[in-house]
């Protein structure tokens, strides 16, 4: 086992403080030792975006992040978008349009879509499909993911700089 | 054509109001999904468990010799399984049982498991891992299918045909000799990964006489079966927890057998629980695959394309080992004549053994390959027999009455005809058709970027069989379980398995329809073979139908039951839960239900004729598409897929389902390509194995006819694998106007597009 360094930042809203080998995945450190599963490892090579969680509000693979890199870092998962028993906009329209049918993508979808949203990203057919294609489903085939995103945007009244 | 914004909205004339059948009931398991908070077996706690990886053969093709462990590392902080620890039989039990779970003599294929380890830590296991080598001495493989035919190396005990079937509908070779053309064709399909996003894994945990195993699969009585006769166990000392699972395909139907063997063999004899998970890597290289197949049509015709003889040779690819391929290989010769009226047929159908891993069950189960084979002939026939496919089709459907390959008599369930018309209706396909020869023409004597581009639109007809093979269902003898609450809610107790489909919720929806209860007042509960019932395998596009039907049987029942204790029927659905807890609070309330096969049902298993399955389902698939000429890409610009399923029980799953089917089946035409070398897959990492994402995908138009099926009660049919089996011809279809060039294989990469366009211009 390689030298622990210790590493701090935020985690959903909590200040964390883990001891951990710097070049550990942050995908490992999140599921194993903060105890958060809810993001994947799908292939462990940046490919499928089933590990995305948010790294100071922008969408990141957690599979290809040294921990060492999060220092400081403001880290959001897919554990943080319900408040209690009240579903995220996005994930009321995910459950409602059918977005995620196994859940193994679920995590990555969201935090890709709540990130592309909160940058005010554009929710046109091809803008969300060039934002949404890093992660991948093999479910779906994508089109009820997309009208979830779509959903939820509209539902949130969405434009440029909105928080959902 | 307008892109279709909202596919969900077309069912607003398939509701059945205050009925739990046609309603989109919320998933059940979608919130726990949606938090992140649904469990995995990746995700079960992590305390008191080692790990477990394998140790694989190096070669495809070798004898065994023996295994060495460097003695540099410390072998006493892991525990090491071979095959001499096995209790009870070496052996992984699927249709023949020929694969050991750890071979200790001849090596069949790369990659094939030969020893285990477990260790307390990841770094640990795979140091050791690192430290084994292995003795052997090589053996001649077999990787093409006409090596494997020529049978001068043996991969297997015989002569490397796992299974021959031979189909015969009057007498094919005579009838060619009448017709007035003979037309013939070689086709051929490749590999295909399943690619569920949550690879293979299990965990298993010692008890005091027995095993736990939790993990990722689609069938838990397969592995009751498997891991009992491993360990030399009576079967209800292994119990099998499921886990959420992430996607399956057919990819978790057979292969999770040998993966929850080996984590229980771990788990034996470390003592402790012990977690086996295959790295995408891992799961790439050495799980199963569709069987690449070859498929050699004569087709006979009358001048004006009627069928007269259709003479077919198909040979699948099994692997090493034969895991499903017998099966497989009876759906893909089933379905390989199509959904077409012809008298004289004859198809020869061969699984054979190579030195590849062991391929298995993927959606479709054989058909994909034999109905790509047909539709793609039938586009490439009507050209050379100067018809209009579209014409020839009309011409040759099945109709009422009808009989298919195998002489099963269609009865009244043959929509086939009215789904090609709705397609085309759909697609506005002809118009289309027209459009784009003008766009072609314009663009081939154009001076702008635009010369390069061309399009292309194409159909395909086809069905699917509904559940297991013929007498298969009867052998399973599936069973449901409802039981009464003490808050009189109804429990349904299956070993039906949620892998994305929408199981656990339709599941509810169905027994509450046979209850006439609100579905929120029915309980899915979650699989577990210590007290579920075996309803099955979840394969075969059965769960929604067959088991379906016995839901619906079991929620009338027990409405009959409560009715007759309580002295008379109770319409108030508060009174009915009342009375429901009322009873329980007596005496246990069940009511427990098994299939039969229906009495006028009958299949010859020796001469492969009668009824195959218990209804078919029909379907037509257009698709659109426009190819760059210059970089060989095709970009799909929509798909409209038309299907009778029987009854829909869920509209918005169903669509999911179709979708979702449809998508994979453009990866298997367009871009997913195994690329082997020595038997190994070269490709196994999914930057080299592309997948649709979410900008390959195009709008697609989805449009069920509902023709309520009489063999089931709720009139459903099978859905699952149905839209994996159109795509691909209608690929090959389009591709044919687009560009003029009759494409024979599957994946159509821009590499096989390039040169073959160069060709046609050159």
């Amino acid at each position: 086992m390689s030298e622990r360094t210790t590493i701090r930042f935020t985690l959903n809203g909590h200040a964390v403080e883990v001891s951990a080998p710097p070049m550990q995945r942050l995908l490992d450190v999140l599921r194993e030792t903060c105890g958060l599963t809810g993001a994947k490892n799908g292939c462990g090579e940046g490919d499928c975006g089933a590990c995305t969680v948010l790294v100071d509000g922008i969408a990141v693979v957690s599979c290809l992040v040294p921990v060492i890199q999060i220092d400081g870092a403001e880290i959001r998962t897919v554990e943080s978008l319900a408040q209690g028993d009240c579903l995220h906009p996005l994930q009321q329209a995910f459950l409602e349009r059918d977005g995620t049918q196994c859940g193994s993508c679920a995590s990555g979808f969201l935090m890709t879509a709540c990130s592309h949203l909160e940058h005010g990203g554009d929710t046109s057919d091809a803008e969300l499909r060039a934002a949404l294609s890093g992660v991948l489903c093999r479910c779906t085939g994508y089109n009820r993911v997309l009208e979830a995103v779509q959903q939820a945007a509209e539902g949130a009244g969405h434009h440029a700089g909105d928080r959902l | 054509m307008p892109a279709t914004q909202n596919p969900v909205t077309s069912f607003a004339q398939t509701a059945f109001s205050e009925r739990a059948l046609g309603q989109n009931v919320p998933r059940r398991e979608g919130a726990a999904k949606l938090c992140g908070k649904a469990c995995y077996v990746d995700d079960l706690p992590r305390q008191d468990v080692w790990f477990g990886g394998t140790v694989r053969a190096d070669v495809p093709h070798a004898r065994l010799l023996g295994i060495r462990y460097d003695p540099r590392f410390d072998w006493s902080c892991v525990v090491v399984v071979t095959a001499a620890d096995i209790p009870g039989e070496n052996v992984v039990p699927v249709v023949m049982s020929d694969q050991p779970a750890l071979t200790d003599s001849i090596i069949r294929y790369h990659g094939e498991p030969v020893a285990l380890i477990a260790a307390p830590d990841v770094e640990t296991l795979q140091q050791a891992l690192d430290s084994v080598t292995l003795e052997t001495a090589p053996l001649e493989p077999v990787f093409e299918i006409d090596d494997a035919l020529a049978a001068k190396v043996l991969v297997d005990d015989s002569d490397n045909v796992f299974r021959h079937i031979d189909l015969r509908k009057g007498d094919a070779v005579a009838a060619l000799q009448s017709a007035d053309v003979v037309i013939e064709g070689e086709y051929h399909t490749g590999a295909q990964e399943h690619v569920y996003l949550e690879p293979q894994g299990m965990q298993a945990e010692p008890t005091e006489d027995g095993v736990i195993i939790r993990g990722s699969m689609q069938c838990p009585y397969y592995i009751v079966e498997g891991v009992a006769l491993l360990l030399g166990l009576p079967p209800e000392k292994v119990r099998v927890i499921p886990c959420v699972t992430g996607g399956g395909f057919g990819g978790k139907e057979d292969f999770p057998t040998l993966i929850a063997g080996h984590a229980a063999l771990l788990a034996h004899k470390a003592k402790r629980p012990v977690r086996l998970i295959y790295d995408r890597v891992e799961d790439l290289r050495y799980t199963s695959k569709r069987h690449p197949a070859r498929v050699r049509h004569k087709t006979g015709w009358t001048r004006d394309g009627r069928l007269v003889a259709m003479q077919i040779e198909l040979v699948l690819d099994g692997g090493a080992y034969s895991t499903l391929s017998p099966l497989v290989l009876q759906r893909s010769a089933i379905h390989a004549a199509g959904p077409y009226q012809c008298d004289h047929i004859h198809i020869a159908a061969r699984a054979v053994a190579t030195n590849h891993p062991p391929r298995g069950a993927f959606r479709g189960f054989g058909a994909p390959q034999s109905l790509f084979a047909l539709e793609t002939h039938l586009d490439y026939c009507a050209a050379k027999l100067g018809l209009d496919p579209i014409d020839v089709r009309r011409r040759n459907v099945i109709r009422p009455g009808g009989t298919l390959a195998c002489g099963q008599n269609v009865g009244d369930d043959a929509a086939v005809g009215e789904v090609l018309e709705r397609a085309l209706t759909e697609s506005d396909f002809v118009a289309r058709r027209q459009a784009y020869a003008t766009f072609n023409q314009r663009a081939s004597s154009s001076t702008s970027v635009e010369r390069f581009r061309r399009r292309g639109i194409g159909l395909s007809l086809f069905m699917h069989g509904t559940g297991l093979n013929g007498n298969a269902e009867g052998f399973f003898k599936s069973e449901v379980l409802l039981r009464g609450n003490s808050d009189g809610k109804v429990s349904v107790l299956t070993d039906l398995m949620e892998i994305g489909q929408g199981t656990q919720t339709i599941v509810a929806q169905l027994a509450a329809e046979g209850l006439r209860l609100p579905v929120e007042w029915v309980v899915a509960e979650e699989p577990d073979t210590a007290v579920s019932p075996n309803s099955g395998p979840t394969v075969a596009s059965r769960t929604a139908a067959v088991v379906g039907g016995l839901l619906i049987t079991a929620g009338q029942r027990f409405r009959a039951k409560v009715e007759h204790r309580s002295g008379g029927p109770i319409l108030d659905a508060y009174a009915f839960r009342s009375a429901v807890a009322e009873l329980v609070s007596q005496e246990p309330l069940q009511v427990r239900v098994a299939y039969r096969p229906p009495p006028d049902f009958h299949w010859d298993e020796e001469t492969q004729q009668g009824d195959a399955y218990l209804a078919y389902t029909w379907s037509c698939c257009v698709v659109a598409l426009e190819v760059d000429t210059l970089t060989g890409e095709v970009k799909v610009l929509d798909v409209t897929a038309v299907q009778d399923v029987g009854r829909v029980v869920h509209p918005l799953f169903a669509t999911g389902q179709v979708e979702g089917g449809v998508t994979q089946a453009l990866g298997w035409a367009l871009m997913e390509n195994c690329v082997w070398s020595e038997g190994v897959m070269k490709n196994a990492n999914m930057t080299d194995y592309t997948i649709p994402t979410a900008m390959d995908v195009p709008p697609m138009r989805v449009v069920f006819l509902e023709h309520p099926h009489p063999r089931f009660p709720h009139g459903a049919k099978g859905l699952g694998e149905l839209p994996a089996e159109g795509p691909a011809p209608a690929v090959a279809n389009a591709l044919r106007q687009a560009l003029g060039i009759h494409f024979d294989r599957v994946p159509i990469t821009p590499e096989i597009i390039l040169p073959a366009w160069e060709d046609r211009q050159s």
